[in-house]
């Protein structure tokens, strides 16, 4: 219950070693900026500092962590759509010093936000969709039918390009 | 399934050394200030438990005060002569030492020095006759132990210890006839049955002669017992009292 309490500054220092990247990866793709991203980031691990929950494997808590760090973009974006901002505008405006995107991962992030973590489960880290649908807590059918939904977006989009060999 | 094409875009998506080291040290500084929060949370939810248990424990407490359930219980006991006699909880604090710094011999009494020793009392020969210590040099008699009427019965010389115990607490004291009686129970834990035992006891000194008389049954009989010992009391004290230096081995 208060396994945070229990984390010392040198555990929470290696999980973030552990797992900074793929959070990093997975905010990227809502936020579309190193600013937001970064925001996201350390609201994950803010979270996992509030809420200590207790993981049995490496595997487990990477998942939670992939799992929050969507939730809290979803949520970060859904906060300015009702304040009817302008996402692109926003993303603009704070893509100061943005990261060299290509069209691949243009097409990525331009897909709505409820495949984005189905695609960079099962593309980039090689999930099957009963494990994804076990990381995001979600029906094996709804993540068979996001993934089906999204491969053929990107294929629309990528033509060609999107080998899925 | 893995896609080398978005695989390799993905990959290019990191932090920058810089970003990298923001977000590391922000968040352990987060994590320092912010490692008591949880117990702040915890609190927080215990709250309406601790509300309850504190009803609850209010609740018990006038209940229990209401009930007496803190004060030890007296038995008070109004003898015929109109004296009272009041017995208070006590409880077993130490050993006293029965060690003689002289020769002792004993033997068993005889029926009539029993019956001269406790004239108030009947005293039944099928209980077997005591065994008395007597002093080898004088021949007087230090102390005996009987039991009469379910009432077990210590009889010594005048300052010699009574039992092999110190009782201490809450005893009290009346005066019956010109005599200073010390009254006391002790209660044991319940039983697997739940049953407690209870052991209601009296101390006076008379006629040269101290006497220890102790009576115990199940708690449920506290009154008769109690009643049972005083009037036991009462027959020693005011009938005629027993005599230790009167027999000699």
């Amino acid at each position: 219950m208060f396994r945070s309490l229990l984390r010392t500054d040198k555990e929470i220092e290696e999980l973030y070693e552990r797992h900074s990247k793929t959070v990093y990866r997975v905010c990227y793709a809502y936020m579309k900026n190193p600013a937001d991203t970064e925001d996201a980031v350390q609201e994950t691990f803010y979270r996992l500092i509030n809420k200590g929950p207790w993981f049995k494997s490496a595997e487990h808590e990477k998942a939670w962590l992939i799992r929050t760090a969507a939730n809290i973009c979803k949520d970060e974006l859904k906060h300015w759509r009702r304040k009817c901002e302008d996402i692109d505008e926003h993303t603009e405006l704070r893509t100061g010093d943005s990261i060299e995107t290509d069209e691949v991962l243009e097409a990525v992030m331009e897909l709505p936000d409820k495949y984005k973590t189905v695609i960079y489960l099962y593309y980039y880290e090689g999930y099957n969709s009963a494990e994804i649908a076990e990381i995001l807590k979600k029906p094996g059918s709804t993540v068979r039918n996001h993934l089906h939904e999204a491969r053929g977006l990107l294929k629309e989009r990528l033509g060609e390009y999107f080998n899925e060999k | 399934m893995k896609n080398d094409v978005i695989v390799a875009s993905w990959d290019r998506i990191l932090p920058d050394e810089a970003a990298n080291r923001r977000m590391l040290s922000d968040i352990m500084e987060y994590s320092r200030k912010n490692r008591k929060a949880p117990v702040t949370a915890a609190v927080k939810r215990l709250l309406p438990l601790a509300a309850c248990l504190a009803v609850v424990i209010s609740f018990a407490a006038f209940l229990g005060i209401r009930n007496n359930w803190f004060v030890s219980k007296n038995y008070t006991v109004l003898l015929e002569s109109g004296e009272k006699l009041i017995y208070g909880r006590s409880d077993v604090k130490g050993e006293a030492c029965y060690a003689y710094d002289y020769e002792v011999t004993d033997r068993r009494l005889t029926v009539e020095e029993l019956h001269d020793l406790l004239p108030s009392l009947a005293v039944p020969e099928e209980n077997g006759l005591p065994y008395a210590v007597f002093k080898s040099e004088t021949g007087e008699m230090l102390r005996t132990e009987l039991t009469a009427d379910d009432v077990h019965i210590h009889l010594a010389k005048m300052g010699l210890p009574l039992t092999d115990c110190i009782i201490t607490g809450e005893e009290s004291t009346a005066d019956i006839n010109g005599t200073t009686v010390k009254t006391g129970y002790s209660i044991s834990k319940p039983n697997s049955k739940g049953i407690k035992r209870i052991v209601f006891f009296s101390e006076f000194a008379i006629n040269g002669t101290s006497v220890y008389l102790e009576l115990a049954g199940d708690e449920e009989e506290s009154e008769q017992l109690s009643q049972r010992l005083s009037d036991t009391v009462s027959a020693m004290v005011n009938g005629t009292p027993p005599d230790i230096a009167a027999i000699k081995y």
